[in-house]
């Protein structure tokens, strides 16, 4: 018996029964497509969420936070605690009293980010950079404007930045004197008109942090109303006293011990009061040209992570900024709040982060959250997908159902088969070719179906993403990948095939004699 | 009969030809199979190749007095070449809560271009012995041998072989598939043989116009009457060239003058391709016309066997 026999057999048999047969067939449609969808969205988010990542070099990026040791918790004698309470509250006050006596929760900066530790995280193998993000505040000063802004580094890498200027350029280099403005801001300091704009650019704004400092000085000038003034000799004679005032304590006939402790900390207070009182405490980036005007990032450009400083009114070359916050006192001691490594390519952000995580740095990679992520949906996607194959599976029992009757009602077709020639295994073969064709045409039905509603459903999205990101965006949320459509015909096929198996061996196992005698 | 004349001599004649044709590697081609609307040699081969079965029944020359011997014992081996069937103490139990003996130490023999008719009344096992010769069903004691070969000891691919290659059955109740045309209904056994789509359209075609029907090819079953149904499944029977052609009461739904001319057919094709017949018949007056022999049965025995 030929192939094309097989075929024509089947088609003619699905087609005296159009009713039942497009029934049966609808269950396989409705099974498979479901497997479809899943696995397909499943596949779409899996790339998709890589891809925006990639799109802005964000998964070879490693966020570095300083890490804070905790405080050694102080011992406290098991009796400190006194009064009847139950051994559970005991413990919970005794650790909490530990933690006060050690000074609260916060811990010591461990090694805080400055210069010389970016250049040893940008010495270690596949980094190429270590740039730290600087977000503060400060005055702004433009002509005789003054504003407080908060400020955003910025380096010539930030891809985003160049689509959402409204005027001007980008920062030519890291270490220009210029400065990007939120158009907001430049209509705060007067350009309201759309074509003033351009007349901000080249202007000249300085940025200016007072961090405190010569309160001496502020302090004679506020109460004699600047009669009094100090010159450079008169701030020097009164340093020269304030330094000599630790040697006060030998004056006292405390103890030696008292005295060499009181002595330390009158040190310390004159070293600190001669700073407060003198020193005055102020930075500045001095002039910088204004090059450019942005647009603040949208609601989906910031979900996108397309973002370029969300809230900032000012971006500021990346040296520039370090320069100015270098100007902030007691950074040696605390360094910058954040560092962004750039890591060579993708594969090798892995080990950079474990080489991190060993010099106990805090650590936060996208692709572990990417990876986090993958997982999630993953999970949930396989959950749907479950649910598709069981509805896959309760077809099939349809199709069982089907070719059971099939079989009921052509027994006595079986014995004039039988009855001239046919062989069990072509009997077998018929009604097996029967479930294999439901399965090819539900699968390919389903499959076509998919790609038509995904196509409808990738455009609509598209659609709104674009529409709120302001951009175009032709990210596919289904995709259908070879092994896809491949395995839906393996899966449909098997399925249907395995559920057509019973009916097809008991048509073929019916004896010839007692099939045509069937009425 | 609508009218339909049977053109038995046009019709069967073009099955006829008693010129042997070679195979290319030399395997000899049965006479009646050459004949046929063109087959091609691939088809003609598997055909032969395919069952041992068939190839040894249809290609040892008739009339050779030689034994045949391919499996069994030499007892079940012994058989003239010239006895196509050879049925010795047949006996079929069907076995439910009352065992019925249908079927009771019938033995016979059956020759090559002999034409039988089997009478006897309702009951009486005529049916039964049909379908263990057609090979439908099996014996539950006995041995029955067709062309040399153990009937009663094959399992079931051999049986259908049996049936597909050696034996044409014609049903009473014709038993055709009804969703099917007459041309589909007369193919089905070539389709099961595995002959091309092409050959066995052609030869279906050829065997409708056999049995007087070809104009009628396209129609289904329910479109067509008794008779041209009868013909229908005659044409069917006869499509694989049977060794051995059985028909169960082929004329008992028809009227006298289609019922003779029905019998004609099948008399005159069983002379001219030395076929063998086993007609089963309640019309006695028709048997003594059309048959060689007569075989009577009564309650499952075999009563009369006569010439």
């Amino acid at each position: 018996m030929k192939f094309s026999d097989l075929i024509r057999f089947a088609f003619h048999s699905l087609t005296q029964h159009k009713l039942r047969s497009s029934l049966t067939l609808l269950g396989v449609i409705l099974g498979a497509f479901l497997v479809i969808v899943t696995i397909s969205i499943g596949q779409g988010v899996q790339e998709v969420i890589p891809r925006l990542m990639r799109r802005n070099d964000q998964l070879r990026q490693i966020r570095v936070d300083p890490n804070w040791e905790r405080k050694q918790l102080v011992a406290v004698a098991e009796e400190a605690l006194v009064g009847v309470m139950s051994d559970e509250r005991r413990v919970r006050l005794t650790e909490a009293t530990k933690r006060r006596n050690a000074g609260g929760n916060s811990g010591d900066l461990r090694e805080p980010l400055n210069d010389q530790r970016l250049a040893e995280l940008a010495a270690i193998e596949h980094v190429e950079s270590a740039v730290p993000t600087i977000a503060m505040n400060a005055e702004l000063r433009f002509r005789d404007q003054s504003l407080n802004v908060n400020y955003f580094s910025t380096t010539t890498e930030n891809r985003n930045l160049a689509r959402s200027l409204v005027a001007g350029r980008s920062i030519a280099s890291n270490a220009a004197a210029e400065v990007l403005m939120n158009e907001s801001l430049a209509y705060n300091l007067g350009f309201q008109n759309e074509a003033d704009l351009d007349q901000l650019l080249g202007a000249k704004v300085r940025l200016n942090a007072d961090f405190g400092g010569a309160y001496l000085d502020n302090m004679l000038a506020s109460k004699s109303n600047g009669l009094i003034q100090l010159s450079t000799d008169d701030k020097q004679n009164v340093e020269k006293v304030i330094r000599s005032f630790p040697a006060v304590a030998e004056l006292t006939n405390l103890p030696a011990e008292c005295r060499k402790l009181i002595k330390h900390i009158l040190l310390v207070s004159a070293e600190s009061l001669s700073s407060t009182l003198l020193q005055p405490q102020r930075a500045s980036t001095g002039d910088l040209t204004v090059v450019g005007l942005y647009r603040r990032s949208t609601e989906v450009e910031h979900q996108l992570h397309e973002y370029f400083g969300h809230h900032e009114m000012v971006l500021v070359p990346d040296e520039i900024a370090r320069a100015f916050v270098r100007q902030i006192p007691g950074f040696d001691k605390t360094g910058y709040g954040q560092v962004i490594i750039r890591v060579d390519e993708e594969r090798n952000v892995r080990p950079v982060v474990e080489q991190l995580r060993s010099r106990k740095y805090r650590v936060h990679s996208l692709v572990e959250i990417v990876e986090h992520l993958q997982r999630q949906y993953g999970l949930m996607l396989w959950s749907m997908t479950a649910l598709g194959t069981v509805a896959l599976l309760i077809s099939a029992l349809g199709v069982t159902n089907t070719m059971l009757m099939s079989v009921l009602e052509r027994t006595r077709e079986i014995g004039i088969m039988k009855a001239v020639g046919a062989r069990d295994g072509q009997i077998q073969a018929i009604f097996l070719t029967e479930g294999v064709f439901v399965g090819f045409v539900g699968a390919a039905v389903a499959l076509a179906g998919a790609w038509g509603a995904s196509k409808f459903a990738n455009s609509w999205i598209q659609q709104i993403v674009s529409k709120e990101a302001n951009q175009p965006v032709d990210d596919q949320l289904f995709l259908f990948p070879w092994w896809l459509i491949a395995g839906i015909f393996v899966v449909t096929l098997t399925v249907t095939l395995v559920a057509a198996w019973l009916p097809a061996r008991r048509a073929a196992r019916i004896p010839p004699v007692i099939a045509l005698r069937h009425d | 009969m609508g009218g339909t004349s049977l053109t038995i001599g046009k019709g069967v004649g073009m099955l006829i030809n008693s010129e042997n044709h070679a195979l290319p590697d030399g395997q000899d081609v049965p006479p009646k199979f050459t004949n046929w609307p063109a087959v091609g040699d691939r088809q003609q081969r598997c055909q032969i190749e395919r069952d041992h079965v068939s190839a040894v029944l249809t290609i040892k020359p008739r009339g050779l007095s030689y034994l045949t011997t391919m499996k069994g014992t030499d007892a079940e081996m012994a058989q003239p070449i010239d006895i196509l069937v050879q049925a010795v103490s047949l006996a079929k139990v069907y076995n439910g809560k009352t065992p019925v003996t249908a079927l009771c130490d019938v033995s016979f023999t059956l020759h090559r271009g002999e034409l039988a008719a089997l009478l006897g009344k309702s009951g009486s096992g005529k049916s039964t012995l049909l379908n263990l010769l057609a090979g439908l069903d099996q014996p539950s004691s006995g041995s029955l041998m067709v062309g040399g070969q153990p009937l009663h000891s094959w399992n079931s691919g051999q049986m259908a072989a049996y049936r597909s290659n050696v034996v044409g059955v014609v049903f009473q109740s014709y038993n055709l598939i009804m969703q099917r045309t007459a041309l589909q209904n007369v193919e089905l056994p070539l389709v099961f043989a595995g002959c091309a789509p092409g050959v066995r359209q052609q030869r279906a075609l050829a065997a409708l116009d056999a049995v007087g029907l070809s104009p009628r090819a396209h129609h289904r079953p329910t479109e067509l009457s008794g008779g041209e149904q009868q013909r229908v499944a005659i044409a069917r029977a006869l499509i694989n060239q049977p060794q051995l052609l059985l028909a169960d009461e082929p004329t008992g739904n028809l009227d006298s003058v289609t019922a003779d001319e029905i019998m004609a057919l099948l008399k005159n094709y069983c002379r001219e391709q030395q076929t063998s017949a086993l007609i089963v018949t309640h019309d006695e007056e028709l048997a003594r016309r059309f048959a060689t022999r007569i075989l009577r049965m009564h309650d499952g025995h075999l009563l009369e066997d006569a010439a």
